[in-house]
């Protein structure tokens, strides 16, 4: 019995240490390719830095308009060390799935394969992100601006809605471009867009109906509003 | 050009191979008022250059209301030369113009035909005067064509309130950038050389805001940045149609504000190293004229403002100094009576302005775009001031605001990068 009991014991060490000894390359690739991946990123991250810094990318992006939309979007580093930093990401993240994959598990080899196949999808939702959130600002800047100049007692509210209006719409493509509930997204927008119809109704209704009534005195009393216009000419 | 004329035109010009004097009239749905003003120019051709060779040029934007008609007629009129010795014939060309829409296209049009007749002097009167007379002709044409002036510019007697962005931006920033005082940089007539007809059209800018309202104050600054002869011919009262005066008011700030800021660029090299400014010689008699009475809704004007400062904060912040957007708050929660917006502050904002579109802060139409409740707090505040001044009282003001700018042109300079 206490053979046989030593026996079990050392057949499981010898089983776990031909293992080990079989898996422990694998986890040392893995580990030396992140860490090339540390370097190689940090490499490229200066190298795309120095390169953008020599060639005016920062001024460009502030002709550009880029730097102020990415301000307002709460990035406050210059376009160039953004650049740099994404790079290192990117670098990174490919050596860190070579590592994972170098572990011949199933499982790793799925996660990688996986997120592989993701990486397009996911670059292609950030962008439309980052698009729309930009229209947003855009339009709702441009929109404001007009309101205000007209006038309009709403200015503020008019804005506000564009902008949300704009993000709801750009959320709802980002997570169908990612394939993410598809049918609950469309379901979810439907909901939100709904919503926000019946909130301008309401709010045409009860909350703006000064707004309401101004914009439809303006639409349809145009001689009325004549009779109170300047009679300066500007130029 | 061949591509640039239409072809009737192109045959036209073979006929008359060349001429002395042109006179451009741009006009779009004016036929209620372009026929006067065809013959008036028509008549001071007559009365005032009887021996040179004229042309007339209705540079038309597609009228729909008859106007080519309109002046067809009218230069057909019999009555029409009031002289009584034998004249040449003054020839008419009636053609619609290329590109966008707007004034500037319309002039575009008017100095290819110059350049393409070897014209000595040009000039371009407003197809929707009502208060034009024959001498405007000579006024307009004389420095030119007899005294070696390159470039004429307007000079009109105005209601005090009339022509308020001319005042409070147009006029001082061009006397302080590039040293000329020039009191109606845009006041729509103008004289001009062949010459510089023809330097106008070497420039690219025909697809901008030149080619809209744009046209008048570019005209004026490539005159004076470029160093031409300048004068100035008194016109007395200028009337006109007014079409829905105010309701395309930032619409007018973006393409006037944007051109003059445009050029900030192009010519920063000048007007950095311009110092003071110098008066600008007058052709005509100024004497006292009887203006049109302008009335003006103040209390609106300072609703915009306050309605500016409620909700474009966060915009006015990305584009105005934090000491200018500090005096603007304390300006504003006044009544209506005792609304001021003193003048230094006014420059600071217009100085913020300029160096935010240099500095490309902003989309660049809603950074002018909004400007328009500063200028309508600033104008609506110059009303109040000077309520009971006179027309000379009225001048100081402008000429005081005019030499705020100049002393505060360090700052601009300064913040120029």
């Amino acid at each position: 019995m206490n053979e046989l009991w030593q026996e079990a014991i050392l057949d499981a060490v010898q089983n776990t240490g031909k293992r080990l000894t079989l898996f422990l390359p694998n986890i040392l690739a893995m580990m030396t390719l992140v860490v090339i991946g540390l370097v190689a990123g940090w490499i490229v991250k200066s190298l795309l830095h120095r390169i953008l810094v020599a060639v005016k990318f920062d001024p460009l992006c502030e002709r550009w308009g880029l730097s102020q939309s990415l301000t307002k979007a709460g990035v406050r580093r210059p376009c160039s060390s953004l650049v740099g930093r994404l790079s290192f990401w990117a670098v990174f993240l490919v050596f860190t799935f070579m590592g994972i994959d170098a572990l011949n598990l199933p499982a790793a080899t799925r996660l990688t394969a996986g997120a592989l196949d993701f990486l397009p999808q996911l670059l292609t939702a950030l962008l439309l992100l980052w698009a729309g959130w930009l229209l947003a600002i855009f339009l709702a800047q441009g929109a404001l601006i007009a309101a205000v100049n007209a006038q309009l007692r709403g200015a503020h509210f008019i804005a506000t809605l564009i902008r949300w209006g704009v993000l709801i719409f750009t959320a709802a493509t980002v997570l169908t471009q990612l394939g993410i509930a598809k049918e609950m997204v469309v379901a979810a927008f439907s909901i939100a867009f709904g919503g926000v119809v019946l909130a301008l109704a309401l709010a045409f209704g009860l909350g703006g109906r000064d707004l309401a009534r101004e914009l439809l005195e303006r639409r349809l009393r145009n001689e009325k509003d004549q009779e109170e216009k300047d009679e300066i000419s500007h130029l | 050009m061949e591509q640039f004329l239409y072809e009737p035109v192109l045959e036209r010009l073979h006929e008359i191979r060349k001429a002395d004097i042109l006179i451009g009239i741009p006009s779009y749905n004016n036929a209620g008022t372009i026929g006067d003003v065809v013959k008036t120019v028509a008549s001071g051709l007559a009365m005032y250059f009887p021996r040179a060779r004229s042309v007339i040029v209705n540079s038309d934007g597609g009228s729909q209301d008859g106007t080519s008609q309109v002046v067809e007629a009218a230069l057909e009129d019999p009555s029409l030369l009031l002289v009584q010795h034998p004249v040449p014939p003054i020839h008419k060309i009636i053609t619609p113009y290329h590109g966008i829409p707007g004034k500037g296209s319309a002039f575009r049009t008017i100095f290819k035909i110059a350049e393409a007749l070897e014209v000595q002097a040009c000039a371009v009167v407003d197809s929707d005067l009502r208060s034009i007379s024959p001498e405007w002709v000579d006024r307009l044409i004389r420095p030119i064509y007899e005294g070696g002036f390159d470039y004429v510019a307007p000079l009109y007697r105005r209601h005090k309130y009339d022509g308020t962005i001319t005042n409070s931006i147009v006029y001082p920033l061009t006397r302080t950038l590039y040293g000329q005082q020039i009191r109606q940089p845009i006041g729509g007539d103008f004289g001009f050389s062949g010459k510089l007809a023809a330097l106008y059209l070497t420039k690219q800018v025909w697809e901008t805001d030149v080619a809209r309202f744009g046209i008048d104050i570019w005209m004026t600054v490539t005159a004076a940045a470029e160093r031409y002869r300048i004068c100035q011919a008194f016109l007395g009262a200028k009337i006109h149609e007014h079409k829905d005066p105010g309701q395309h008011l930032a619409g007018m700030l973006v393409q006037v504000v944007g051109s003059l800021f445009s050029l900030m660029e192009e010519y920063q090299s000048v007007w950095h190293t311009t110092q003071g400014s110098n008066p600008v010689p007058i052709f005509g008699p100024l004497h006292e004229v009887e203006v049109e009475h302008v009335s003006v809704n103040v209390e609106r004007m300072v609703n915009a403002f306050e309605q500016g400062i409620r909700d474009l904060l966060p915009i006015w912040e990305i584009i105005l100094a934090p000491e200018t957007l500090t005096e603007l708050l304390v300006i504003a929660p006044l009544e209506t009576e005792e609304f001021r917006f003193p003048m230094d502050v006014w420059v600071a904002v217009v100085y913020d302005f300029a160096l935010a579109y240099h500095h490309r802060v902003l989309h660049l139409e809603h950074l002018l775009k909004a400007l328009t409740p500063l200028y309508l707090g600033r104008t609506a505040s110059f009303v109040l001031e000077t309520q009971e001044s006179g027309h000379q009282q009225v001048e100081g003001v402008i000429e005081t605001m005019a030499e705020r700018f100049e002393a505060m042109k360090p700052y601009l300079v300064a913040r120029w990068r």
